[in-house]
């Protein structure tokens, strides 16, 4: 190579090496500005706390996580999938405790939840990290990070729960994220909350085992679980898991006497097929769970997955119009506001019950629990 | 540019004897490679990432890789070749001429591109119309030199190029790739760029370059995206709106009373692809086709509303609509109680911490030029900032107003939540006071980081990339012999110099495709002027003029510095237009003169020499292109990376100065 053959002498050398200082003094003054910039990136200071995590085993490849059908086999210092597990000092920890990164008020309707205490508000509550990788995920800000990398509140869960009393909250809703991922938290408020009479809500995409679900879904009030696709494969590219998981929880919740609601967000491309959505219809009937609200969710483009046009609003129809044929009593359409499709009827007499415009009621036809009109009873858990 | 480089250095070691066979077999392949890398584009896209999804950034830098690698490698590779024919036919050194006939190529190109090209037809007829002068070429070479095979080969591959073109559509089938499940409808292309209409389901969707511009029932953002500043208003009657195509805003803007619209489009097909909509019936609404920049410094209207859809500051010719400069501009079309109304992407529930500093840096930016400045989480952030002071209780607004929506209403807003989420973003800020300026484009950068960070997953580290750059360029440079290593700088300079100035004139003028030709012809013309003026000079003392050359490469950084540094962006020029045009050809002009000097070798020194220092031009060039655009400028602003290539320049005239020795022609 050329400088093998053209050697520097000392002389040179020293020669260049000054007129290199020299340049860096002349840049210094462009540098300043640079490093206002740069240091300024790092500046948040999350919180951490950490506590011995449930449900995990030692083996002889690691610590083996058995929350979520991912089962994360973890070595010592290394994250779980999720982002808040950590193996650390002989045991495997959370790290999603007393750090939620996103605490609101919100309408329960918003969960989405219609027929669960309708006009309540609900304390709602998350911490970072998901045991899901949604290429189309909403909050992905929150939920493709780890707790180490948020701003966070100090909020343990007795704080939690006396916040939610004192803003007069009816229920707490773990959601946002995915409470699979923040579960020991979500756990110990939960069983707080049913102490205070404060009902609990998972908002989740119900990718947890069956132990660790059973054992919550005792201080579980009601929950919203996200059934993103009816098939395996869409659930692997898209998301990062498989389908069954998904069901059984779904039949679990059922079982242990949650309130349930279903949310179908309706992706172009994805989980826009008809026949698809008729066979998941056909299966939430067959297990019994038809009495269930399902939302169909319009999709927009956001995070990974911005190369899709907004779901058409005729889509979303033909979805509602197949649910309906298929026996679910109450079918709605979401993120669109104004349409019908908010609104419950009642599936025997057809007629107006509630009346939503945006998270208001400004018609319920529902008395204890009946319909006004007909007397049917209609699911849910009304006041 | 560095797989060109790489082609040309391996052209010394590999095919040194020229065959006109080989040689013509290469040509055809490279004319036909645009072609197969599209369609590889399209195979690997569809191959390897998720329908809908962006691409990785692993992905991007495969796919550019693989795209390019042969067709670049092949054309450093085929330059190096003909120089060298040219020179063996001459008995002379022709590397420098051949430069000039290259540029000369590239000016030819250049305008038909600018000027034709984007005017007529699509991308695959363009490139199907560039394979039929290549094969032509290839045909008539080899009847002159009595090639049959060559021939032969020529014919085929033309014959099968027609054959092509008339049964198989490839736009079409391009397009549909593109946008799977959707109905292409309709297909329209201007100087600003390709507008395609789909529909799915029913739905129509807009798209302008590829990326969704609008599509039906968006009420959310078309209700938040009015209302929000409207409301603040006791009797909005004149509004602004800026970009957006208006199809979703004007119902909503038409619930106030006595409102008329002035609708400023850049891109005039968007217009023209809206006009037999209801609306343009309004005697109300007038459309203007225009820069913004250019209307708002010879409007003389002040409006109560300004509404400004413009896009998120993804590149550094956007950042423009962030800046204090052009803030200003839009306060001299307001009065004191204009309420003016910008979004930004916002995730509903936490802000990154990238998102978060760009929240500030606008906020802070608006804040200098506005007495008030709040921001409203929606589905979005809404910047609303105005001299009157600005409300954020909309949900109360709504209730006093007479206006009737389905979203932006108070049984969908609760303010407590609004407030909560507002207090949230100002109680994050860290007061650091960094405002976004033309000439230091912060939020560009902090875009970049959240697209690196939050979407893709990458923390970007300014000082290892640039530890790493500056190290691959200091062991490129002591690779070269002394001249190349400064041609590599020069080129560096030259591109980097080409690079600012265009994006200069982008801030200044906008959207920039009617002077894309006239600034590359400058380019391109400089290294014609350069290349004929440098082989033309006869050389006396070679080792003197690297030297004198190189200061004068100096003096010109120097000089581009001073005038970064002095120029103002905020309000359009022709006067500086003019400037730049003449710096940007002096640019070319040194870069091509450098190089004919360097390349005035003995004939049997050519094709090292020729190899060696195009290769040296282009690893420059390339390096440059990158650096400049990912770190320099967004890291460092226009201004202080001048500096820095001044101080590039500096630091090189002192290496020629001391190996002076080493410098032989």
């Amino acid at each position: 190579m050329y400088f093998d053959q053209e050697k520097i002498s000392k002389r040179e050398f020293v020669k260049l090496s000054l007129a290199g200082i020299g340049g860096i003094i002349l840049a210094t003054n462009s540098l300043k500005s640079a490093k206002v910039m740069t240091t300024s990136l790092f500046n948040s200071v999350p919180k951490v706390t950490k506590t011995e995590a449930k449900y995990y085993k030692k083996t002889s490849r690691g610590y083996e996580c058995e929350l979520c059908p991912n089962f994360c086999i973890l070595k010592e210092g290394k994250l779980s999938s999720c982002r808040t597990r950590l193996a650390e000092a002989g045991k495997l920890n959370t790290i999603a405790y007393n750090n939620p990164c996103s605490v609101n008020i919100d309408p329960i309707e918003k969960k989405p939840l219609y027929h669960f205490y309708p006009d309540s508000n609900s304390y709602s509550v998350a911490i970072a990290g998901c045991n899901l990788h949604c290429l189309n995920c909403q909050n992905y800000s929150l939920s493709q990070v780890s707790p180490l990398e948020t701003r966070s509140y100090d909020l343990s869960p007795e704080k939690l729960v006396k916040d939610a009393e004192a803003a007069g909250c009816k229920s707490i809703a773990y959601t946002y994220s995915d409470p699979v991922a923040f579960y020991e938290y979500t756990y110990e408020s939960a069983k707080i909350a049913r102490e205070k009479g404060i009902k609990n809500v998972f908002v989740s995409a119900g990718y947890i085992n069956e132990k660790p679900l059973r054992d919550i879904a005792k201080y579980l009030d009601a929950a919203n679980i996200d059934l993103k696709s009816f098939n395996d494969e869409t659930y692997k590219k898209l998301n990062g898991g498989t389908l069954q998981p998904v069901l059984d929880c779904l039949k679990i919740l059922h079982s242990e006497g949650v309130w349930l609601e279903i949310t179908a967000l309706i992706v172009p491309q994805w989980s826009d097929k008809m026949d698809e959505i008729k066979k998941m219809c056909d299966w939430l009937v067959d297990n019994d769970l038809a009495d269930y609200p399902l939302h169909f969710s319009r999709f927009f483009p956001v995070y990974k997955l911005k190369q899709l046009t907004p779901t058409p609003l005729d889509t979303l129809v033909k979805a509602r119009e197949i649910a309906q044929k298929a026996g679910i009593k109450y079918v709605y359409i979401g993120n669109v506001p104004g349409t019908e499709a908010n609104n419950t009827y009642c599936p025997k007499c057809k007629k107006l019950l509630v009346e939503r415009k945006g998270y208001s009621i400004t018609q319920n036809d529902i008395v204890k629990g009946l319909c006004k009109h007909c007397k049917e009873k209609i699911a849910g858990k009304w006041e | 540019m560095v797989f060109t480089a790489a082609g040309a250095f391996l052209k010394r070691f590999v095919l040194k004897k020229n065959n006109i066979l080989v040689l013509g077999i290469l040509h055809i392949v490279f004319a036909m490679i645009p072609l197969l890398q599209i369609m590889l584009m399209i195979w690997l896209r569809n191959a390897f990432v998720p329908a809908g999804a962006i691409l990785e950034f692993s992905q991007i830098i495969v796919v550019c890789i693989t795209v390019t690698f042969v067709f670049s490698a092949l054309s450093g590779f085929l330059f190096v070749a003909y120089s060298n024919i040219l020179s063996d036919i001459k008995k002379k050194s022709m590397t420098g001429q051949s430069y000039v006939i290259e540029s000369l190529g590239g000016i030819i190109g250049g305008i038909i591109v600018s000027f034709v090209f984007i005017w007529f037809g699509f991308t695959f007829q363009h490139i199907m119309l560039i394979i039929l002068v290549n094969l032509s070429m290839i045909i008539f070479v080899a009847a002159k030199n009595k090639s049959h095979i060559l021939h032969g080969l020529g014919l085929a591959g033309l014959l099968s190029l027609v054959l092509m073109f008339f049964f198989y559509d490839f736009d079409k089938k391009y397009f549909a790739e593109l946008f799977p499940g959707q109905k292409i409808v309709k297909l329209s292309q201007n100087p600003y760029g390709k507008i395609i209409i789909t529909e799915t389901d029913g739905q129509t969707n807009i798209y302008e370059n590829t990326k969704l511009f609008w599509f039906d029932e968006d009420v959310i953002k078309n209700e938040e995206s009015v209302h929000f500043p409207m409301l603040q208003h006791k009797s909005p009657q004149t509004v602004l709106v800026i970009s957006g195509g208006l199809l979703g805003q004007y119902n909503e803007i038409k619930k106030y009373d006595n409102t008329t619209i002035d609708y400023l489009e850049i891109n005039p097909g968007i217009i023209e692809l809206i006009r037999s909509d209801s609306m343009f019936s309004d005697p109300g609404l007038r459309t203007i086709k225009s820069d913004v920049r250019s209307y708002l410094s010879d409007c003389k209207k002040s409006y109560d509303i300004v509404l400004l859809n413009v896009p998120e500051p993804q590149t550094l010719s956007q950042n423009r609509f962030y800046t204090t400069g052009f803030y200003e501009m839009l306060k001299t079309v307001m009065n004191d109680s204009s309420v003016l109304s910008l979004s930004y992407p916002a995730e509903q529930f936490y802000l990154s911490d990238e998102s978060l500093k760009n929240h500030e840096v606008i906020f802070n930016t608006l804040k200098k030029v506005f007495r008030y400045v709040e921001i409203i989480p929606g589905v979005s952030s809404y910047f609303l900032a105005s001299d009157k002071a600005i409300r954020s209780d909309i949900s109360e607004l709504y209730s006093r107003s007479p206006v009737e929506n389905q979203y932006v209403t108070n049984l969908y807003l609760d303010d407590a939540n609004t407030l909560n989420r507002q207090s949230q973003i100002y109680a994050s800020f860290t007061d650091n006071g960094i405002i976004n300026t033309d000439k230091m484009p912060v939020v560009y950068q902090n875009q970049i980081n959240y697209w690196l960070s939050s979407v893709q997953g990458i923390r970007f580290n300014p000082i290892l990339i640039i530890s790493i750059a500056a190290g691959l360029f200091m062991l490129l440079f002591l690779f070269y012999k002394p001249d190349a290593a400064a041609m590599l700088v020069t080129s560096f300079t030259g591109t980097y110099v080409e690079i600012s100035l265009i994006l200069f004139i982008q801030i200044m003028f906008g959207t920039m495709y009617y002077m894309t030709g006239i600034v590359f012809t400058a380019f391109m013309t400089g290294l014609v002027a350069g290349g004929l003026a440098g082989s033309r000079m006869k050389i006396r003392n070679y080792q003197n003029l690297m030297v004198i050359f190189q200061l004068i490469v100096f003096a010109f950084s120097a000089g581009i510095y001073l005038m970064m540094r002095f120029i103002p962006l905020e309000n359009q020029n022709w006067k500086s237009y003019l400037i730049i045009l003449l710096l940007i050809f002096v640019a070319a002009f040194l870069v091509a003169f450098q190089f004919s000097l360097i390349s005035k070798k003995r004939i049997e020194e050519v094709v090292k020499s020729a190899s060696m220092n195009y290769s040296s031009d282009m690893a420059g060039g390339a390096m440059s292109a990158v650096i400049s655009t990912v770190l320099l400028i967004p890291l460092y602003g226009f201004v202080n990376s001048a500096l820095i290539v001044t101080a590039m320049n500096f630091l090189t005239l002192v290496y020629l100065f001391i190996r002076k020795k080493k410098l032989q022609n």
